[in-house]
This record gives structure tokens, sequence and C-alpha cells, in this order.
């Protein structure tokens, strides 16, 4: 029997509302993400992809259609019961790195261990913090810190509670090309460590390339590399 | 979340929020420091009462009267084992210097040791008290006559030497000190002063201190005294308790009130918090959305929330209660004179505690609303800034605001004792809220239809600024509008009982009064008055009678009745009113300050009749055809009630609650009262003149007096005013909150404007036109609100005077300075922004 997928998404649906007008952001999306899979969705700005993402992990609700993760429906879950399923098993990298200002770099990392209960938290953080080359600076705080930096932290953060899930929305975007791709290069290494399955939005075809499998986002549906709809 | 987690989180969401979290503990401090300073006085006040109940009355039982006290009092006192007794006579007299200076004291003279309770502070200390002819004086009296221990001073018209000055003795309450200072004498030296021939005004007291077995049976003890002592109809019986209990009552009123007033800025502080904890929340949009997509429940990020929130209103309460500890000891220098001796207990922990916790209820109440806006963070904010907020579970708002209403009666029913009057409180704090911030919003719509475009710079920048949407000032109209309305009415009610004061006095009454003048005396005291060209000169004759029984039942019996009843006040002084002593006088005819309501002119009835005023006639229980029974010292008497009057005591001329018909009293002892009118430089010599040569006769100055009431109605005004101003501080705590928290936008503003070519001078004037219009505006809603609510205040309790509406220029011009001034400062780093902010540095 074929082991479930750690993601499975049926005839999923987004539509905003932008006055009067109904927006379709996602139509009919249907998608099986494998453990330990990495994944990279393409398309152009405006095509859906953070929707997606927002819609994979349970912190944006669907207008149709359903997800599961690791087996469990979300749409069953309320507020509480997602933010428990996310705690230390789902890591996000954004664009803009969304540190909490007022913390530290190393009370950012501390912070989803802590959340998860980890008794280990501030040696975990501290590992994870000298992992990605800042055991130096966790007394700055984000504002202190560049781009690259502040993205670093951002994937020690992701990547301290171990989760099974990142998900990882254009982690380049705002960085320089030479500094992106070191962060690339360090994600890709903690994912390869951890055997966390990994989700990659951009628009970076190169970078896409590193993936074990490729979906484009056209007018809100998924297509697979072949051209099909996936 | 584990504690240790939680902890953490607490500590670290409050970093880049001081300057906030400072408005948020300021506008809590306020308020918990007007509740405290009123918990604190009115428990300093009972504390002092209750500690010095036998001080306040010299003994466990008092027995008063005006007549010798009876024979059988001796037995009782001397079955009691252990107790001891000490004998006073009291009597008003003048007295006199031997330059001349003279004025009216209270002798007291006293017989055993004294006194039972409290302390005799003497100068010299170990003066020879209450022995041969030597008398101490009190140091008021002392020093208004210019004398000194060692001198002379002439009672009775015969020189006594002063051996003590007296800093401090017991059984000073009430208004009695303002008759006069009191001199001490022992029983004998009062009989050399030749006072006791007139005899008519005095008060024999026997001061009784019970010992250890009775100590507890004083109220027992005094009823049955009041059954057991023959002509217990002209004793005035007291128990230390009892005159506790009378104390109390006013006491419970301004808790009541007072607490209400202070309740208020309390009240205001928490619509700070709420509006402090919204922006807070607002500015932490994308913090929370991040903290919700690492795993955190809506219900832990506002436990964080609300954990830092209740550290600080702890801080801020602790802060608030420790300077309104002080209250008791502003009170004690502004009620100096009018207090019982002694400190007044500054330590209150009860009124401590009880600020603590309702400092964090209003804290936590208030700050409750705004967390629920928590619930609508979407943690999809991290990926998108226009993610759609989540619904909020629906009973969340409807529930917050059902539990600040309800908080809010709990803590005013608290503070006043009454379930009503907390809902009233509620209701007319919602309603006020409610229209203020209906006003505002009309206002906001009348004032964008303005046309703009022609009006200076700074005041369509101004305009503008309070025209925003969101701009966040509304909160803080409706807070100083409140506050401008808390003061506005204190303002105003005072000005008419200043007023009402003021017109105390009318242009033709009298200034002086003269009590106890014998009928031989009276042309001597006429030819003085005339001599010294005084006006309404009057004189009528008292005759001193106790009420016995009406128709033909007992006043006892009636008494009884009411004490039974007694818990309302109104009920145990209409007992009182029954067995006092009564004065009756005799007149042909009424003046105009008297107009019969009901009856007629004397003389239709064949028997004795008399005319009662109708307040008193109500409180003695009689009407048109009542027969009431009097004992003229063993002689009884009976009148029929031909006429109700009312009287306009506001005249000052002389007036009595019972005139008897000419004739019906003849026969009877009776002493006259005399009024007159004089120049203050004339009463001084006339006090001289009356004091060499009639001793008895007590003149007494209605200046004098009116100055020392008027003294302390202003010390307590200023005080109740002083509280209300607690609500216009919490108002601008609430305004530099709000600008504070529009720090950001402001220096941005600020910047761009610089960049543009404005000077920081234009940039502030552009904040102080914003903020002027916002206090005029506030300022104005809070005053109109002020001038209804002091016009029904005046109209329930019918003050004098006239509501003076221009007076509110005033306020509004100080809230709107205040406003300006609140709001500049909080807006001080904007005002200091580099206009390269605007290019997007700092």
């Amino acid at each position: 029997m074929a082991e479930s997928p750690l993601i499975r998404c049926r005839g999923l649906g987004r539509r905003l509302r932008s006055g009067d007008q109904e927006l379709v952001v996602l139509d009919e999306v249907d998608l099986d993400i494998a453990a330990g899979e990495f994944v990279a969705i393409l398309g152009p700005s405006g095509s859906g992809k953070s929707t997606l993402l927002g819609l994979l992990a349970g912190i944006d609700r669907p207008t149709s259609g359903e997800v599961h993760l690791d087996g469990q429906a979300l749409s069953e879950l309320d507020e509480d019961g997602l933010a428990r399923l996310r705690r230390g098993r789902v890591g996000f990298v954004f664009q803009n790195f969304q540190l909490i200002e007022n913390l530290d770099a190393r009370e950012n990392v501390l912070l989803p261990l802590e959340l998860a209960g980890r008794k280990d938290a501030r040696v975990r953080a501290d590992q994870m913090l000298d992992r990605v080359g800042l055991a130096a600076r966790g007394h700055h705080y984000p504002s202190q810190l560049s781009g690259g930096e502040q993205q670093r932290v951002a994937l020690a953060r992701a990547f301290a509670p171990r989760p099974a899930l990142l998900l990882a929305d254009e982690p380049t975007g705002n960085l320089d090309r030479a500094t992106g791709a070191k962060v690339i290069e360090l994600m890709l290494e903690l994912r390869r460590a951890a055997g966390t399955t990994l989700v990659l939005v951009t628009h970076d075809a190169e970078l896409a390339a590193l993936a074990d499998r490729r979906l484009h986002l056209v007018d809100g549906r998924l297509v697979d590399e072949t051209g099909t709809r996936s | 979340m584990r504690p240790a987690a939680f902890w953490s989180l607490l500590r670290r969401e409050s970093r880049g929020q001081r300057g906030r979290l400072v408005f948020l503990m300021t506008c809590l401090a306020v308020g918990v420091c007007a509740v405290v300073a009123v918990s604190a006085m009115v428990a300093a006040l009972r504390a002092g009462t209750a500690e010095r109940s036998r001080e306040l009355l010299g003994a466990d039982l008092q027995v008063k009267s005006r007549q010798p006290l009876p024979a059988e009092l001796d037995r009782l006192v001397a079955d009691l084992e252990g107790a001891e007794r000490s004998d006073l006579v009291e009597l008003p007299t003048m007295v006199a210097a031997p330059t001349g200076a003279a004025r009216l004291v209270q002798i007291v003279a006293v017989s055993g040791r004294w006194p039972l309770f409290g302390r005799l502070g003497c100068e010299p200390a170990d003066a020879p008290l209450f022995l041969g002819r030597g008398v101490a004086v009190e140091a008021a009296g002392l020093r208004d006559l210019g004398l000194e221990v060692g001198d002379e001073i002439l009672v009775g018209g015969r020189p006594f030497p002063i051996v003590a000055r007296v800093l401090e003795a017991p059984e000073k309450s009430g208004f009695a000190f303002m008759l006069g200072p009191r001199i001490f004498m022992g029983r004998g030296a009062l009989d050399e002063t030749g006072l006791l021939a007139f005899g008519s005004r005095l008060e024999y007291k026997a001061l009784i201190r019970l010992g250890a077995t009775d100590a507890s049976r004083a109220r027992d003890l005094a009823e049955r005294w009041r059954d057991a002592l023959p002509g217990a109809e002209y004793l005035d019986i007291r128990s230390h308790d009892a005159a506790e209990e009378r104390i109390a009552r006013p006491i419970e009123q301004a808790e009541s009130y007072l607490g209400l007033v202070a309740l208020l800025s309390l009240v205001l502080g928490g619509i700070g918090v709420a509006r402090i904890v919204q922006t807070w929340i607002e500015s932490r949009q994308r913090g929370i959305a991040v903290m919700r997509c690492l795993g955190m429940r809506p219900i832990e990020v506002a436990l964080v929330y609300l954990g830092q929130i209740m550290l600080l209103a702890l801080l801020a309460s602790l802060v608030g209660a420790a300077i309104g500890l002080c209250a008791p000891a502003v009170l004690r220098v502004l009620l100096a004179d009018f207090l019982p001796g002694g400190d007044l207990p500054v330590w209150q922990p009860v009124a401590l505690v009880d600020g603590l916790l309702l400092g964090l209820a209003m804290a936590l109440l208030f700050s409750v609303p705004a967390l629920a806006a928590l619930w609508r963070v979407s943690p999809a904010r991290a990926f998108r800034t226009g993610a759609e907020p989540l619904p909020a579970p629906r009973f969340l708002g409807l529930a917050c605001w059902a539990t600040v209403a309800l908080g809010l009666w709990v803590a005013a029913w608290r503070r006043s004792g009454s379930g009503s009057l907390a809902l009233a409180f509620v209701f007319l704090l919602g309603l006020a809220t409610a229209l203020l911030a209906l006003a505002a919003w009309v206002l906001r719509r009348v004032l964008a239809l303005l046309p703009r475009d022609r009006l200076p710079l700074a005041l369509r920048h101004g305009l503008a600024a309070l025209l925003r949407p969101a701009s966040g000032l509304r909160a803080a109209l409706v807070a100083i509008g409140l506050g401008s309305l808390v003061v506005s009415t204190i303002f105003l009610v005072q000005d008419r009982l200043a007023q009402g004061i003021a017109q105390a006095i009318p242009a033709a009454a009298p200034t002086a009064f003269f009590v106890d003048v014998q009928p031989d005396q009276w042309p001597r005291l006429r030819q003085e008055l005339e001599d010294r060209d005084a006006g309404a000169v009057d004189s009528v004759p008292v005759v001193m009678a106790r009420l016995v029984a009406i128709d033909g039942r007992s006043v006892r019996e009636i008494a009884a009745e009411r004490q039974l009843r007694a818990g309302d006040s109104v009920e145990n002084r209409r007992g009182w009113v029954l067995t006092r002593e009564q004065r009756i006088t005799w007149l042909e005819s009424f003046d105009d300050s008297n107009r019969l309501v009901e009856g007629r002119p004397f003389g239709a009835d064949p028997g004795p009749e008399i005319s009662i005023e109708r307040r008193f006639a109500r409180d003695l229980g009689v009407g048109l055809g009542s027969r009431l029974r009097f004992d003229l010292q063993g002689i009884p008497i009976d009148f029929t009630v031909t006429s109700i009057r009312e009287v306009e005591w506001a005249s000052f001329r002389i007036n009595f609650f019972l005139v008897a018909e000419p004739g019906s009293l003849e026969g009877a002892p009776y002493f006259r009262i005399a009024t007159a009118r004089l120049e203050p430089g004339q009463e001084d010599e006339l006090e001289r003149a009356v004091a060499a040569d009639l001793p008895n006769v007590s003149m007494i100055r209605v200046r004098s007096i009116l100055a020392k009431v008027v003294g302390i109605l202003e010390g307590l005004l200023a005080g109740i005013a002083a509280l209300g101003s607690f609500s216009v501080v919490a108002g601008l705590g609430i305004l530099a909150g709000a600008v504070s928290s529009s720090s950001l936008r402001r220096r941005r503003e600020a910047a761009l404007l610089k960049v543009l070519g404005l000077g920081p001078r234009g940039v502030l004037l552009n904040f102080l036109v914003e903020f002027g219009l916002l206090g005029l505006v506030a300022g104005g809603l809070g005053a109109l609100g002020g001038l209804g609510l002091s016009l029904a205040f005046a109209a329930r309790f019918e003050l004098e005077g006239a509501t003076r509406p221009l007076l509110l220029l005033w306020i509004v011009g100080a809230v709107t300075i205040l406003t300006m001034v609140a709001g500049s400062l909080a807006a001080g780093r904007s005002l200091r922004a580099r206009p390269r902010l605007a290019l997007g540095g700092d």
C-alpha cells in the first residue's frame, strides 16, 4: 500500500472580494506532497502562490475544497486546533523575514521552541544560531541586522523545532543575488539534515530547478512542469 | 504554553512600547489616586471617630440638662461598679481683658476629675487647674483678647487669674467651636463670677466613665436610665457609641458621593487603558500574525498582553494609591478647625487594598474589549498585509461590554453602598459617553462640510487632523469631554453655593444677636444700640419650655415609637424634635418674613393659641387643631394649633418655630433675644461695653461665624474640585496616549512638511491648532453637559443664587490650553522629526 502523502489537497479554491467583484485566486487545485519531498511552486506575481502556501498551513481558510495535513482535515479544526497543529510541526520562511521586532535574534529562535514546550529550548536556539553562523549576534534586534542576517535568523527559527513541513515564501525575494544564494544553500542544507518536507514558492527558475518537483500556478490553476493539471 | 515561556513572552512584549505603557500607567494611577484618596479620608475619619467616640463625648455616658441634674442620678451611678463621674456646668458668656477687648466664650466649670477620656494639654503642664479662682483659657481665646498666662481676665465683670493656656482638650465637636473658645475653671470659681444668678443658658452635664464590667453596656444603660430617671424628657442621655453613629451618617454620605466622583476618574483611566491597548495591538498586528503562524492560540496571545497590562496596572495602582494615602494629611490641613483633636491616621491598609483591587479590576474590564481584537488577527497577515481579519466569536463583543457595564455597576455599588445610585451612575455615564460620542460624530460631519480652502494653513491642517479617519482622537475627545463635564458641574455648583453664602446676610439684616438678655437689661442694651446708630434693632421675649403631650399622648411615648423605626435619620431627628427644650415667644402679629399657609391669625379661638412653622409641624407630626401641652418649669399649659407658617429664615430676623398668642404665657420666666445691624468697627466697641456692663449677655457676631462657615465650606469645595480635576487629568492622559500611539505617522507627516519647507514653528503651530480645536470642542461639549447637570442639581437641592454660564468660558479656556499643552508635549518627538525620515531613513 502506498504511503499517504504529508499534504493532500482536493478541489482547493480561494476567492477574494475586491469591491463588488469576486476574484478567483485559486481554482480547483488538487495536490499531493509526500513526506520529505521538495516541491517548488512557480508563477507570476498575483498568481496565488502565497495564498496556496497559507492554505496548506491552515493560516488561511479555503472557500472550497479541503486540505489534509498529515492525515488531518484542516477544515475540521478551529483556530485553536490549527494553532496546535502548526506548533513545532510547520516552519515558515517569509519573503520579508517577519522577525518579531521587539524580540532579539535569539528570542525569535526561542519562540517556537517555547511554544512547543521544549525543555532544551535555550540550548537548541543557541545551536541553531551557531548553525546559521550568527552565534555572536543573538542579542541583536532585527533592526540591527542586515537583510541576509535576518533571513538566516528566520531559517534558524523555522528549523529549530525540527518541523515536518517547511513553507518558504520567496525567501530570497528581498535579498541581493549573492546573499540570496547563500541563504538558499543554508536552507537546503538544513532541510537535508532534518529530512524536512519543503514547499518553496519562488519566481526564480534556477532555484526551482533544485526541487524534486516543480509546479506552476497559472490563473489560479496548478499545472506541473509538463503543462498538464496536477 | 508553559508558564516559563509565558513569562518570557510577557516580558519581551513590552519592548519598544515603554512610552505608550507609561501613559497607560498614568491613566490608571490618576484614577486610583483619586479613589484611594477618598477611601483613605473616609477610613481615617471613621477610625478617628471610632477611636475617639469616648473622647468626643468626654464619657461612656453623658447626661445633660438645662436644669440641675436629678438626685436619682447619684444613686444610679453609685450602683455601677467602678464607675467614675465628673460634673460640668457650661454656659456661653462674654469675657473681657483689662484692656477692654471682649469676646464670647464658653465657660466650662468642672467638679471632680476631668477629663475622664482624652487629654487636657496645658501650658505650663503642671498648672493648678480647677482650683481656687484660677482659670485656663484655650489658646485662641488668649490670642483674641491679647492675654497671656499670668494676666487677669474679666468674667462676669470680675477679675480671675489665668493659670494656663489650653492647647488640647476633649469634647470639642461639631460647630460648638464657632461660638467661641472655652474657659475652664473650678465649680467654686463659677459661683464667684455671679453669672449663675441669670441661669437661663446654663447647661449641666454629668460625665460617667464606666467600670470594666459595664464598659460595653453604655447604650443599654442609657436606655434604662431614660426609663428610670424622673423627668427624663428634660434630660439628654447619650452613650458614646450612639454619638459615633451620628457622626457616621455624614461620613457615609461623603463616601458615597465623593467615591463616585473619584470612581469617574478611574473609569476615565479605564477608557484610556482601552484606547492604549487598542492602538498597542494595532501596532503589533504583524508580530501577532507571526506568533499565530508559529502556533500560538489567540487566547495565549491575549494572555500575554493581559498579563502585561495587569502587571502595569498593579504598578500604576501602587503609585496612585501611595499618593492617595496622603489625602488624610491634606484633609487635616483643610479642616483643621473642624476636626476633633489629634492626627488622622494616614496608614489605611484597607483603602490601599481597595484601590489596588479597583485599579486592577478597571484595567481588566477595559482592556478585555480591546483584547478581543486579537481573535480577529489572521495569521495570513504574515503573508499579505491586506489579509482579511478573522471573524471574531459572536458573543465576544457583546459579552465584553456587558461585563464592563456590570463591573462598573459593582464598583459604583461598592463605592456608594446603594444599588440604585450605582445604576444611575452607570446609566448617566453611559448616556454622557454616548452623547459626547454622538456630538463628536455630528461635529465631525459638520466640520467636514466647511470649505477649508480659504482658511490659514495651520487652521486647515488642524481641522484636517481632527477630521482624519481613525485619528484615534475620538476616545480622547469623549474622555476630556467627560472630565470637563465633571469640573464644570462642580464649578457651577460651587459658584452657586458661594453666591448663597454671599447673599446669606441681606443688606438690611442684623449682624449681631444678643442672647440671654434679662428683661431689666433690655432698656440698657437698647440704649447702647441706639447710641451707636444701630439698624434693624429688634427684641422679643423667649420662654423655655418642654413639650409634654400632643393631643393627650405623651411625647415620650411618641418618641419611643419613633425610635423603634430608627435607622432612618429623619425619624431620629423627629424624635429629638419632640423631647428637646423648646423656645417659645409671643407676638401680636407677624412681620413679612412669616407667611400664614394654613389657619388664621390669633384671636378667634377662646383658649390659648399657638402658631407653628410648617416644617417643624411636620416633624412634630401636628396640624391645625392639634392640642399641645407644654411644661413651663413645672406648670402645664395647653395650646391649640391655629395656624401654620412658612418662615423665610434667610432674612436673618428673629423667628421662632413656636409663636404663642400674647397673654398666654403671662407670668412665665423669660429672657429676651435682641438683634441689631452694626458696622464692623462698632461691633468691637459694643462687644467691650456688653462684656463690661451686661456680662451675662452673649453677643453673637454673625459675620465672624459666617466667615468660619465659609472657610470650612470653601475648604471642602476646594477638595471636591481637586477631586473632580483628576478626571480632566485622566482625560489629558488619554489624549497623550492617543497622540503617542500615532507618533510614527505624526513624525512622518512632520518630516514631510519640513521637506516641503515648513519650519519647526509651523509644525508646532499645526499641532497647537489641532489640539486646541480638540480641547475647545471637548471642553465646550463637557461644559454644556455640566451646565445641564448643575441646573438639575441646583433645582434638586434648592440652591440659592443664579447659575452663571459665562463662568464656563474659563473652564473651556483652561481645558483648551491644557489640551494644547498636553497634546503638544506628547507629540514632542514628532516635532523633532528630521526631514530625511520622509525619504525612508531616520
